[in-house]
């Protein structure tokens, strides 16, 4: 009884090496059965909250309220995408968060002192800079057979960024999803 | 026969045609990059020389001697031998008419020719720069004038506000420099006085001027103890000749310029030890988390790779110490401070420190020694605390939670110096997370050091991460969570976290690492320095 007890007040590994891979796995197989103007349109809603009422100096707070947008725009999604959902904007938000780390604030500056659009601008750079990193992990680990072995193999990968390059297990995780399985989908309408 | 004048010009001639023809000067390709004005200054050199040569020379006159190569051993008369042996030879006599001479109008041709080859030779746009700088440099000599006082811009007054607390914080030691509030460069080198020409003074006056200074200067030397103040002044320097080559030894064997010992009651964590050949090489980049890999000497390998953190790697900012500087004595005894404040000298020597110690040493006394010399600048108003330090780290087991710290005087060379030990609880085994590691080797390293939260860049909330403990209890948003992590700084205090090594295998590490060592290396910079 208190070998049980003391089971169940350990706190869950819910970011042990298999659940990560088992939860990078099902947010690839979302990832793939949704549309690029899926993504697209999700990343459009969420970053309008993300420069809007989720902008916070607190980042524990501007991450919750992110989730919170997150969640609201799989509420509008037909029941079918239910499942799916949350998963694919999981990597959505994560994106979002990881743009300031992959150009940041003194690069997004010169960026906008010297373009008019620099929005477009910034969006090149995150796309050159995940690319890049997409290269690379391709070169170490060559083409994945199935979607649980693109999952290790982005695990394992990510593990080893933040000693080599300073980028963050989710900031690598996120880019590389985004770009490796959905192919980079477009950030703004395309006018 | 042959007239002299006709024998060189011809020569002159030839000489110059073969040159020219062999090292490629008339080549098209070259004549092309030579440019117009190159090319009309090599005509008007030519034209201008040659015929300065014809006038000079008096090349349009015969010859007054001629040359004429004999071939029996008979000479005329007024001749006589130039080159040769008994049967062909070079003979040279008096022309009396008889001898052959080329017409002035041919000479001056062959003048002209000569000096136009020489000219096209010499002559190219690098020459032409050159010239045109020579004539620049001559009409306007503005570096022997003294400069003009210009107007103070606006952002350079001194007196401009908020200058006042620029001076203040300078004074305080908060700002490195007073930037703008500054006398700057420009304005003291104008405001100084100047003793080079003044722009409106008679060229008369100022060589007056330079007279007076030089009679002046010249008084000195016939002062009466001039003679013998330079006499002593050599024999002081004479008498220091020693120190000065053993300084000159210092700087050509890169003697040490500093000498820290620790001495660590752990075992040698084994041949990848970071403190030895090539250790620069090593601690260049390191893992963000120490991960020891044999459990027997888990604890060695952690303190060696916090300790190389924090001191030398340079991925973030340059390292605060030099490794070779810093010796690491493994499998020390736990009481060897204790050691080493009773007999410094025997147990240094017996440790191996004493050399290295005293090196450092005699190049302080050195520096103190030319700096009396006027030779060279020394670090003398560093005490021998800041670059001799003895440190001793015991780990043992029934330790108390907090680290111990034990210090004791230690006298060597008459010089007043310290050792510090600190005793520490070992590790338990198979540990996840070192970050008390880091706090423990800093304070060894540095008296007194802090980090908390308002040095933190996770700032007031970033301490142990409170009530964000659920949000990773569940996998939905697993990736987004992840980044709530960053505003937690595990190097203030661990929390809930420290149980939950899944999280630590993924917690960005290099985020708060980064100012931890940045925090601990400005601190080390104020207690520690080199020669």
């Amino acid at each position: 009884m208190i070998l049980l007890a003391l089971l169940l007040a350990a706190p869950a590994q819910t970011y042990a090496p298999q659940a990560r891979q088992q939860h990078l796995e099902k947010v690839i197989g979302a990832v793939k059965r949704s549309g690029r103007d899926v993504l697209s349109q999700a990343y459009q809603y969420v970053a309008v909250y993300e420069r809007g009422s989720c902008a916070s100096s607190s980042e524990r707070l501007r991450v919750e309220c992110m989730m919170t947008a997150a969640k609201r725009f799989c509420q509008k999604r037909p029941a079918t995408e239910a499942a799916d959902c949350g998963l694919y904007l999981d990597m959505v938000v994560s994106n979002l968060l990881a743009e300031k780390r992959l150009v940041p604030t003194e690069r997004r500056y010169e960026i906008m002192r010297r373009s008019r659009e620099w929005r477009r601008d910034v969006g090149r750079e995150l796309d050159r800079i995940q690319g890049e990193l997409a290269v690379d992990f391709h070169l170490r680990h060559g083409d994945p057979k199935t979607d649980a072995q693109l999952a290790r193999d982005v695990d394992a990968y990510c593990l080893k960024t933040p000693d080599a390059t300073g980028m963050s297990w989710q900031v690598c995780a996120s880019s590389l999803l985004w770009f490796v399985v959905a192919g980079s989908p477009p950030k703004e309408e395309q006018r | 026969m042959l007239g002299s004048k006709t024998l060189v010009t011809l020569f002159a001639a030839a000489a110059a045609l073969l040159l020219t023809l062999t090292s490629g000067v008339l080549a098209p390709h070259r004549l092309a990059t030579r440019g117009p004005h190159a090319l009309l200054l090599a005509g008007i050199f030519g034209v201008l020389v040659g015929v300065l040569m014809f006038r000079f020379w008096r090349l349009g006159e015969a010859s007054a001697t001629y040359f004429r190569v004999a071939r029996d051993g008979t000479l005329y008369e007024n001749e006589g031998h130039f080159l040769g042996g008994p049967l062909t030879r070079l003979a040279t006599g008096k022309n009396e008419g008889s001898a052959f001479d080329l017409g002035p109008t041919p000479q001056l041709f062959l003048c002209v020719g000569v000096a136009l080859l020489v000219g096209l030779a010499t002559i190219d746009a690098r020459s032409l720069e050159l010239l045109g700088k020579f004539t620049r440099n001559v009409a306007v000599n503005t570096a022997s004038f003294c400069p003009e006082v210009e107007a103070k811009p606006a952002a350079d007054d001194p007196n401009a506000p908020g200058c006042e607390l620029v001076r203040r914080a300078f004074a305080l030691g908060y700002a490195k420099d007073l930037g703008d509030c500054g006398v700057s460069k420009t304005r003291a080198a104008a405001a100084a006085v100047c003793t080079l020409r003044q722009r409106d003074e008679p060229f008369v006056h100022y060589a007056w001027r330079l007279l007076e200074h030089f009679g002046a200067g010249a008084a000195r030397y016939f002062e009466p103890g001039y003679v013998s103040g330079l006499k002593s002044d050599f024999e002081k320097r004479m008498s220091r000749l020693d120190s000065i080559n053993t300084a000159q030894r210092e700087v050509l064997s890169s003697a040490p310029h500093s000498s820290h010992h620790v001495w660590v009651s752990l075992p040698d964590p084994g041949g990848t030890s970071l403190f030895g050949a090539g250790c620069e090489d090593r601690y260049r980049y390191l893992p963000h988390r120490p991960a020891p890999g044999d459990p027997a000497k888990a604890a060695s390998q952690v303190f060696e790779h916090v300790l190389a953190q924090l001191l030398f790697e340079s991925r973030y900012e340059p390292a605060a110490a030099y490794c070779r500087e810093v010796v690491i004595h493994w499998g020390a005894p736990a009481d060897a401070c204790r050691q080493l404040a009773k007999d410094p000298e025997g147990f240094l020597a017996q440790s191996g420190a004493l050399p290295h110690v005293r090196a450092v040493l005699d190049r302080w006394r050195l520096g103190n020694d030319l700096e009396q010399l006027g030779k060279q600048r020394s670090n003398r108003e560093l005490p021998p605390q800041a670059f001799v330090s003895f440190s001793c780290w015991v780990e043992k087991p029934g330790a108390p939670g907090n680290p111990e710290r034990w210090s004791a005087p230690v006298k060597l060379d008459g010089l007043d110096l310290a050792a510090e030990e600190l005793t520490v609880a070992p590790l338990p085994p198979g540990a996840p997370l070192f970050v008390e590691r880091y706090d423990e080797v800093a304070t060894l390293l540095t008296r007194g050091f802090h980090y908390g939260a308002l040095l933190s860049e996770a700032g007031l909330e970033g301490r142990g991460g409170e009530g964000l403990e659920p949000s990773f209890s569940t996998s939905d948003f697993a990736m987004s969570r992840l980044f709530g992590l960053e505003a937690v700084d595990i190097y203030l205090e661990p929390g809930w976290m420290a149980h939950r090594p899944d999280l630590l295998e993924v917690y960005p590490y290099q985020l708060h690492l980064k100012n931890y060592v940045k925090v601990f290396r400005g601190q080390y910079r104020r207690e520690r320095g080199r020669l």
